[in-house]
């Protein structure tokens, strides 16, 4: 049921993201809900994380419209796991300052790694080579750091809120 | 792969549907309360435009029809029709590049590298990728899309590139020829796939350095991307 749940949440954050949230792109900001997502469950899940919760989004987004198929998983699967790793050794306090730190190291990260794996897929010919100008490093990756970084603000305080009612309950 | 992606695509698609025309209508509303107040001003220029648009309209049906003469004196046959399949615009991802998200595929006959055009003529972009009930399109803003280009009253050839989403610049062109701001740029027909004569653009800046061989003009798209909703495909 809940693996049902989260397929459900994925297409409408997916629709949702290239739909409504794609009339909110500005300059050369791209609004990203499910890197959202996925970087707030990073933060604030539980100790344990069920890489499917992380998997199941991408490849929607990913099958939906990722060209080439693939990076975009690859990217958000290795920012989660990284993000979750600083989240747990680095930044174990949880404050605000440290969530905000985590939340830009977890869209610059994912930035820079989907430039990455693109670059080395066109050096190995498996796609047709994609050539970024130095606007995307200087231009679009701070603009999308703030950008997708306040709707992650917005994911982490939901999650905050459903992880305190949760406890509430058991107490 | 193909399987996947029509599976997720089926599964999204009424959601798509949906969402898309609910978001066109919001962002329909709020657009027209923030220009409200400049439509005044607009309504002047677009009347202003107007009278100058039917006189010349009146210019170049009198050449249609002196065409079509001069064509069947010559025994030149009627031009080609072409082959058009209507398409409705589901999402529009701007991750990584430019695209829409088009709710027909190969089922209709879509293959990749076919043009794609508004309903006035207005060149979008082309064909990505094709699924069986879907499809991507890369837009002409996008930074890795080109297409040649011909300046519609100087004939001065030229590049088509975008950039970032945010505009289009045409490149390549003579140091030694002269763009005039506010001319319109058309295809050239020199890219296989993309027939000649779509509008593209018009021009709103040229920058020419000393030290360099080819000039660049700024262009303004013709067509409003985020407006739009339905696109027409341009079958070989």
């Amino acid at each position: 049921m809940i693996y049902f749940a989260v397929f459900l949440i994925s297409i409408l954050l997916a629709v949702g993201q290239l739909t409504f949230f794609s009339k909110l792109a500005f300059w050369a900001f791209n609004p990203n809900l499910i890197l959202a997502g996925i970087l707030s469950y990073a933060i604030f899940g539980q100790e344990e994380k069920n890489q499917w919760f992380v998997l199941i989004p991408a490849l929607i987004l990913d099958l939906l419209v990722g060209r080439p198929f693939g990076f975009l998983t690859l990217a958000l699967w290795l920012t989660f796991y990284l993000i979750d790793w600083l989240a747990r050794i680095l930044f174990r306090q949880n404050d605000w300052p440290a969530i905000v730190l985590l939340i830009m190291s977890g869209v610059l990260f994912f930035e820079l790694s989907l430039v990455g794996l693109i670059k080395l897929a066109g050096l190995l010919h498996l796609i047709n080579k994609i050539n970024f100008e130095w606007f995307y490093f200087y231009g679009t990756i701070p603009l999308n750091i703030l950008g997708n970084g306040i709707f992650c603000l917005f994911f982490v305080r939901l999650l905050q809120k459903i992880i305190s009612k949760k406890l509430g309950e058991k107490i | 792969m193909a399987s996947p992606k029509n599976v997720i695509y089926f599964i999204s698609s009424p959601f798509l549907k949906f969402f898309q025309q609910t978001s066109n209508k919001i962002y329909g509303t709020f657009n027209f309360l923030l220009t409200i107040k400049d439509l005044s001003r607009e309504n002047y220029s677009l009347r202003e435009e107007n009278k100058n648009l039917l006189q010349e309209n009146a210019i170049l049906k009198e050449a249609d029809r002196e065409n079509e003469l001069l064509r069947e004196r010559l025994a030149l046959g009627e031009p080609i029709a072409r082959q058009l399949v209507l398409a409705d615009v589901v999402g529009l991802n701007p991750q990584l590049g430019q695209y829409f998200l088009i709710n027909k595929g190969s089922a209709d006959g879509l293959a990749p590298d076919l043009a794609v055009v508004s309903a006035n003529n207005f060149l979008i972009g082309k064909v990505a990728e094709v699924g069986s009930r879907s499809a991507k399109v890369i837009l002409i803003l996008d930074s890795n899309y080109s297409v040649n280009a011909i300046t519609q009253q100087t004939q001065i050839n030229g590049i088509i590139r975008g950039s970032h989403g945010l505009v289009l610049n045409m490149e390549m062109i003579p140091g030694d020829q002269k763009v005039d701001s506010g001319e319109m740029v058309l295809t050239s027909g020199l890219n296989g796939s993309i027939p000649k004569d779509l509008i593209i653009g018009r021009v709103v800046e040229v920058t020419k350095k000393e030290s360099e061989i080819f000039q660049k003009a700024t262009l303004r798209p013709a067509a409003d991307f985020k407006k739009i909703e339905s696109v027409f495909i341009i079958l070989k």
